[in-house]
């Protein structure tokens, strides 16, 4: 059984180039289109081999200056057919969200907060040699006023980057630690126009805050092709799973 | 040299992993296939069923209603 696994969207594309190791098709309804390809776990022996073959897929898109709406990974459809339905389906949806993307790219940035107060310090630990029921609420009451101090320092570094970047980005998205120790997740929608100026002001934005984390892109607007699938009859999340044997991530 | 570069692609691949998470996505309840061989019915709040058990619960169902 063929399940069509879907890379992505676009709009006003009539034909794309299909290239090893990634040979992808194209079905259009209309001026909206859906690339696919075999399932991943046929193609590629490992995920490693995977994520190698969608980074140069990226490239290919970013030089041809195609506008892509990413899928998240893993969504296939139950037979081709299903592909004319899916795009008469989200038609509105596919406009709306092209017109806030088009001609845009997103570049990502983690920042990991480093000099933390009391960096060494986990959940787990809040427990050990405790002599009492009251030391250990003592511990955990620590414990929340830090978390709470380390999510406002982590917004305020949001802040300040999204409001110094407003003048070169569409759009931004965010995401505070989940965890202790995890980074600060930011992406941003930048018109490609506005590319040399936005790098720019996000290296001089990095050199000021002394932060020496890299950021990366261009890529697809992942974070801002926010719109969502309902759970269709023909739509099949697929398992990418190469085997313990054989993943190497 | 080879290990900078090698470092960055591992690095890259990384951030391509997170980013295929996003993009446009499925709501609600969604079907997961295995291998093309199991379906398994994956319901969002957190009920994990076959689809063979889930048909054979109905059917008991129905024999008891009658």
């Amino acid at each position: 059984m063929k399940l069509p696994y879907l890379l992505g969207f676009v709009r006003n594309c009539a034909d794309l180039p299909s290239e090893p190791p990634l040979l992808t098709e194209l079905t259009t309804v209309g001026e909206h289109g859906v690339i696919w390809c075999k399932s991943p776990v046929e193609i590629f022996s490992t995920k490693q081999d995977f994520l190698l073959a969608m980074l140069q897929w990226f490239e290919q898109i970013r030089q041809l200056e195609l506008t892509v709406l990413p899928m998240q990974s893993g969504v296939s459809v139950s037979n081709e057919g299903h592909l004319v339905e899916l795009l008469r389906t989200y038609e509105r949806e596919l406009d709306l969200c092209f017109d806030k993307v088009e001609g845009c790219s997103e570049y990502c940035l983690t920042i990991i907060q480093r000099n933390q107060d009391y960096a060494h310090l986990s959940y787990s630990s809040l427990r050990e040699n405790v002599r009492s029921g009251k030391e250990y609420l003592d511990r955990v009451r620590m414990w929340h006023q830090l978390m709470e101090r380390e999510v406002s320092q982590a917004r305020e570094v949001i802040s300040n980057f999204c409001l110094r970047l407003t003048p070169w980005i569409k759009d931004c998205w965010s995401e505070v630690p989940q965890t202790r120790g995890e980074g600060i997740n930011l992406g941003f929608l930048v018109p490609n126009t506005c590319q040399p100026e936005f790098i720019n002001e996000l290296e001089l934005l990095l050199a000021e805050v002394n932060v020496t984390d890299k950021w990366t892109g261009p890529w697809l607007p992942f974070h801002f092709s926010s719109f969502t699938l309902k759970p269709e009859r023909f739509l099949i999340h697929e398992s990418l799973n190469w085997g313990k044997g054989r993943a190497t991530s | 040299m080879g290990d900078i570069a090698n470092s960055k692609q591992v690095t890259l691949l990384e951030v391509v992993e997170k980013l295929l998470d996003k993009g446009v996505v499925i709501s609600g309840d969604l079907i997961l296939s295995c291998g093309n061989v199991d379906l398994v019915y994956l319901n969002l709040k957190l009920v994990l069923t076959s689809v063979q058990t889930m048909l054979e619960g109905n059917a008991i169902k129905k024999d008891v209603n009658l």
